[in-house]
């Protein structure tokens, strides 16, 4: 996610009174810059972002008599977002799902980081190392190990699944805290992935054609066969889920099994 | 001796529940059991044929049995049999398991005395809370015959609010609440003050009961009553009362406690002991419950005066509460304070100038007035906390600010708007580079985007490039095809086949692309159904049908062909040379192109870029190649096709009427030959219902010449008039979609909205989701603002949904940015509205503070618009016009104007003297300043 706006106290008051107390099911706005503050808009405009169930951002009105600003921050899709209400040296953060009914379960972005592998060995590393410290930045753990960036990250998208570490925006780090759940569970559990690691033990994924900069392939569906294909500009699948969210909440099944089956880190035993 | 299932039977049958009772009468737990399975099935069989009166499958289970006609009246007698037999889980299980009349319910479980009565009395208390039902008199039979103990369960109180009731009996008088309560002592004792602990729900609360029973007996007086008999303590009362509004319940029902606290009387002395209960409720969320506290502090500060410090902690919420009422009476009771307490001013003008965050300008002047009293303008502590709320206060309040910064006025802050561009800026050309629509070039990224298509055509520019990426590519057939093409093939299947989530609907977009993909695929027609049949009517939507039929038709023989009508460039328009090289390719193949085409060609046609592309456009023959050459800027004579003519007329004149085509073609309906012209009226209507009253917006809108009979389907302006007999309901898509097939006029489309949007200002429906598609393309660069659209804009911003009237603001901004908007024009349709005296008009003027926050053109543009809207008769302004006159004077003192305006003037003259209506008025006629230059925003 990056900060996409920051608000002084005045601005951030009047959006935040501003905002309807109740909405339709499904109604989603965008919020846009207007003047010096925020606005709200039914358009999706460049520099919009998204917010479903925008009653929730209500909790934070109370809050903001007290508060010094207000800092928003959202991913490129500008789905999931960040709302940090500034109060001196202390921060509140809300996060809000793309979707009232959606959950934060890496909403599927992080499915792929789960399903390597190899990251089970550094999970382990790293989570030897965990101390409570407030900030924690991947890179300076790669020395360590004889890791790469991008496998100490997936380790890291691990633990944050797992409820056994949290990322601070606003410093860009991560830090550790451990949540009362059995987050682990996660990785057994999670539909997709489950699904996807089927597909890959039933040998229902074929290759059709691999270079450097794509992978064509086949998977096998209910009556269908499903054409997968995994490139640079993004990944893409004939499958109807993937058709209606177009990546928007992570790889469907069957990209993930290809991704499994082609990914030397992300390859089964 | 074993019960005879017989004898059983027989009296289940006869419905009767005293023979049944005696029936089981002393019978052991073995022998009871015994029956119960014959008893079970009884009760499910009258069930089944209760649900067969709503349910097919049901109802076809029942007469595969033989219905059971008078179940309904059976069931007390089955119900009583199951309790006297059934175990508690078997009972669980039936439906409706509340029949049991109250007294047969004691005797049977008086003499059954099974260990799970209490689990039977909670269970008698779950299902919803409804306003009428509920088993709370059966549950009290038990728990009065000392059966079970009293259910721990929220419905054993909250029921009580309507059981307690008898049935109503015609002629005669109800008993008294007070004495039906006391009948229920126990009850009273206890459990009923847990009435001030439970929230209820929309049917069934204390403030329900009050509201909608319409009877004179009221819960509030038959406890006050009992209140002054001393059979429930005053205190008791006092207190719970106090709690309950401290709880998280809703406004509507916390109103109840208050209400009732305040009928109870309560002696300054007893105020007077609950005074840290009323300071904690200062804070109260609910601005109801903070007015109230607030007047209960004022009562104890005439005999107890608190001090400061006490009062300056407990008002901080109220002081910066987003209501007016709450922070002025917050000032009220500071005024008291500071009187009393000379030392403690410093404090207490600190303590007040947070309620400058409240944005009504008449709290911001309270907070002034209240510091030029009781401050010290030398202070730097209170000019430090007045700076730092600088940006908060309203321009009109300004000087004031200015007058204890010890700035002059000129140099108070404005809206600094940081980054703010130039405005009016105009929009991209139409056809600019930046807005072109890239062509899908194979076969992989077809199927790709035609999947996301079908799972959503939300988005009318991706359907338009799957329509021309099948038109040109349908003759591409790898080996793999088939395989390629099945998932889409399934699911194509599965969209034509399924008529829509509840089967009352057929979704037409998805369903045409549906069988349009399934041509392209498996190379048949698999088009079932007239186009006029799924489009409800002959209209734009059987059009767009049409044209996927014809698509369909010449992909299903693979003969691969560019979409005349594919647009170009965002917003569905089409560069001119572009089509002049389509229509030539067309022309050197020799194939028949679709009329519907060539219709929506001509008519996408962008207004740019015309005079270079007829001059590439001069080999262009036959009839259709005249039109086009027409279209384009030469001249020739209206020819014989109606549709392909009219279609080039329109591309070139939009409006008005066009005499040589109507003279060629004459009545062939609105936007033919002759323009469409719209004529309405608004007015309102009083209302009642079950006593409740409302002002109504009627609407009523005509269009001239009227619709004909039977249009051409392929006359697509025309098209736009006609009937359409069914809801919007799932139809947004589509409604997107053919607002861009005529995207230089859409006028006939804002009117139809205006039809609909009439029931938005009245309240909020979830057909307001489909709406929005009519007034989404109010905010497109090239949409013009003519009369329908400024109707349509108009009545948006005041629609009662948030996301509804969004659209409108949207809409607004863009068109001051772009310079689209003209002001007399929308103005006069808000004055005619205004005219009406529809008080929900009001909500303008928030929808418009909302524009005047862009920036300062959208400041003047708004102050304008305002202007021209006060042009009606104002003896017919609504109740609150004060909100239109606060903002225009917050606008006007903002750009430093006066209002020069002699129409806007007389009317405000002529608005009701009184109260802040009238001191508004006043304000805004004694605006004197002229506009200053070196005072207009952009020019510091």
């Amino acid at each position: 996610m990056e900060r996409r706006a920051h608000l002084g106290k005045i601005e951030t008051l009047r959006f935040l009174r501003a905002l309807p107390r109740s909405t339709m099911a499904k109604t989603a706005y965008w919020i846009i810059p207007a003047g010096n503050g925020l606005r709200l808009s039914q358009r999706e405009g460049e520099h919009g972002l998204r917010v479903a169930g925008i009653e929730r951002l209500r909790l934070l009105a109370d809050l903001a008599l007290l508060a010094d600003g207000l800092s928003v921050f959202a991913d490129s899709r500008g789905d999931a977002s960040e709302w940090q209400l500034h109060f001196g040296p202390l921060n509140f953060h809300l996060t809000l799902t793309a979707e009232v009914w959606r959950g934060f379960s890496g909403e599927g972005q992080v499915l792929a980081d789960l399903a390597a592998k190899e990251r089970d060995r550094l999970l382990n590393l790293v989570q030897g190392l965990l101390k409570w410290q407030s900030e924690i930045r991947p890179a300076e753990f790669v020395g360590n190990w004889d890791a790469s960036l991008e496998s100490m990250r997936r380790a890291f998208s691990a633990l944050g699944s797992r409820g056994l570490v949290g990322y601070d925006l606003s410093r860009g780090a991560y830090f550790h805290r451990e949540l009362p759940f059995n987050l682990a569970l996660v990785e057994e559990i999670h539909p997709r992935l489950k699904n996807a690691r089927k597909l890959v033990e039933n040998a229902s994924v074929r290759i059709l054609q691999r270079t450097d900069e794509i992978i064509e392939a086949e998977v096998l569906g209910t009556d269908v066969t499903h054409r997968v294909r995994l490139s640079e500009a993004g990944d893409r699948c004939t499958c109807p889920w993937h058709a209606k969210h177009q990546g928007s909440r992570g790889p469907c099944k069957h990209i993930l099994a290809v991704q499994i089956v082609t990914e030397p880190e992300l390859a089964l035993e | 001796m074993p019960l005879s299932v017989e004898k059983l039977q027989k009296n289940l049958r006869g419905g009767d529940v005293a023979a049944v009772c005696k029936f089981f009468e002393g019978a052991t737990e073995p022998e009871r059991r015994s029956v119960a399975l014959t008893v079970v099935h009884w009760c499910k069989l009258l069930a089944l044929n209760w649900r067969g009166g709503y349910n097919k499958k049901a109802a076809a289970e029942v007469k595969k049995l033989g219905p059971i006609g008078n179940w309904y009246e059976l069931m007390p007698a089955a119900h009583a049999a199951a309790l006297a037999s059934a175990s508690l889980a078997e009972i669980k299980a039936l439906e409706r398991r509340g029949f049991v009349p109250s007294e047969a319910a004691v005797a049977i479980l008086a003499d059954r005395r099974p260990p799970w009565i209490d689990d039977y009395a909670e269970l008698l208390c779950e299902g919803e809370l409804r306003r009428f039902g509920g088993n709370w008199k059966q549950t009290r039979a038990l728990v009065r015959a000392g059966l079970c103990r009293p259910p721990k369960h929220e419905n054993y109180v909250l029921e009580a609010l309507n059981c307690i009731w008898p049935r109503y009996e015609q002629g005669k008088e109800p008993p008294k609440l007070g004495d039906l309560l006391l009948k229920e002592r126990d009850w009273l004792e206890s459990d009923f003050w847990r009435l001030f602990e439970v929230d209820g729900n929309g049917e069934v609360s204390l403030a329900n009961c009050e509201k909608y029973r319409k009877s004179k007996d009221t819960w509030t007086d038959a406890l006050a009553e009992l209140s002054r008999r001393a059979v429930l303590p005053r205190d008791r009362l006092l207190d719970a009362s106090l709690e309950a509004l401290s709880r998280d319940f809703i406004q509507f029902r916390a109103g109840w406690f208050s209400r009732f606290h305040e009928a109870l009387v309560p002696t300054s002395a007893e105020r007077a002991e609950r005074i840290d209960v009323y300071l904690r409720l200062l804070a109260s969320g609910i601005p109801p419950t903070v007015a109230f506290a607030a007047n209960a502090v004022s009562i104890v500060e005439q005999i107890k005066p608190l001090a400061a410090a006490k009062l300056i902690g407990a008002l901080q919420p109220a002081l910066t509460a987003k209501g007016k009422a709450v922070a002025k009476g917050a000032l009220q009771l500071l005024e008291g304070a500071a009187q009393r307490e000379p030392n403690s001013k410093q404090a207490i003008c600190i303590a007040a100038i947070p309620a400058l965050l409240n944005e009504a300008p008449e709290v911001q002047k309270a907070v002034f007035e209240f510091l030029d009293r009781h401050g010290d303008k030398q202070d730097p502590v209170l000019r430090s906390k007045l700076q730092e709320l600088e940006g908060a206060v309203a321009a009109s309040l300004k000087p004031r600010l200015a007058s204890w910064l010890g700035t002059p006025p000129d140099q108070a802050k404005g809206r600094a708007v940081t980054g703010e561009m130039d405005l009016p800026r105009k929009p991209l050309s139409r056809i600019d580079p930046a807005r072109a629509v890239p062509s899908i070039t194979n076969l992989d990224d077809l199927i790709h985007v035609a999947g996301a298509v079908l799972e959503e055509p939300a988005n009318p520019t991706e359907i338009e490039r799957v329509l021309d990426g099948i038109s040109r590519l349908c003759d591409q057939r790898p080996e793999d095809f088939e395989r390629r093409t099945g998932p889409l093939r399934k699911r194509a299947l599965k969209t034509r086949d399924n008529p829509g989530a509840d089967g009352s609907y057929k979704p037409a977009l998805e369903h045409g692309l549906a069988m349009l993909f399934l041509a392209w695929i498996k190379g048949a027609n698999e088009f079932t159904e007239r186009p006029e049949g799924l489009a409800d009517g002959q209209n734009q939507y059987a059009f767009l049908l049409h044209r996927l039929m014809a698509i369909s038709r010449r992909v299903q023989v693979r003969s691969a062909m560019p979409l005349l009508s594919a647009p170009t460039h965002l917003g569905g328009w089409i560069e001119p040379c572009v089509l002049v090289e389509r229509w030539q390719e067309w022309q050197k193949s020799g194939l028949e192109m679709d009329r519907h085409d060539q219709v929506l060609a001509l008519l996408r046609l962008s207004p740019e870029g015309r005079e270079q592309a007829l001059e590439l456009a001069k080999d262009l023959s036959g009839e259709a190649g005249q039109a086009f050459q027409f279209a384009l800027g030469h001249e020739h004579s209206t020819g014989t096709n109606a549709a392909l003519w009219l279609a080039a007329w329109r591309s070139r004149e939009q409006q008005g009427d066009l005499p040589e085509f109507e003279t060629k073609h004459p009545h062939l309906g609105p936007d033919a030959g002759v323009g469409a012209q719209y004529s309405w009226k608004a007015w309102s209507e009083r209302r009642e219902f079950v006593g409740h009253a409302w002002t109504h917006l009627q609407f009523e809108l005509t269009t001239q010449p009227r619709f004909p009979k039977q249009v051409d389907d392929a006359l697509l302006p025309v098209l736009f008039h006609g009937p359409w007999q069914t809801s919007e309901e799932g139809k947004k898509n589509m409604i997107r979609w053919a607002a861009q097939l005529w995207p230089a006029n859409r006028e006939a489309i804002f009117a139809f909205a205006c039809q609909r949007l009439e029931i938005s200002v009245d309240y909020a429906d979830a057909m307001d989701r489909e709406f929005c598609a009519y007034v989404e393309p109010l905010a497109e660069p090239h949409t013009e603002l003519r009369p329908m659209a400024c109707l349509a804009l108009a009545l948006c911003l005041a629609a009662q949904d948030s996301a509804l009237r969004g659209h409108g603001v949207d809409g607004l901004i863009a068109a001051i940015a772009e310079g689209r908007l003209d002001v007399n024009e929308l103005g006069g349709a808000m004055a005619r509205l205004l005219d009406t005296g529809i008080n929900k008009f009001a909500r303008w003027a928030k929808s418009l503070s909302e524009v005047a926050r862009v920036s300062s053109t959208h400041v003047r543009a708004v102050a304008e618009l305002l202007t021209r809207t006060l042009y009606g008769d104002p003896t017919k302004a609504p109740r609150d016009i004060s909100a239109f006159l606060e903002l225009l004077f917050e606008l006007l003192s903002e750009i430093g104007g006066k209002l020069d305006d002699q129409r806007a003037r007389d009317y405000i003259a002529g608005l009701p003297a009184s109260g802040r209506t009238a001191r508004l008025s006043r304000q805004i006629l004694a605006l004197s300043s002229p506009i200053k230059p070196e005072l207009l925003l952009d020019g510091r």
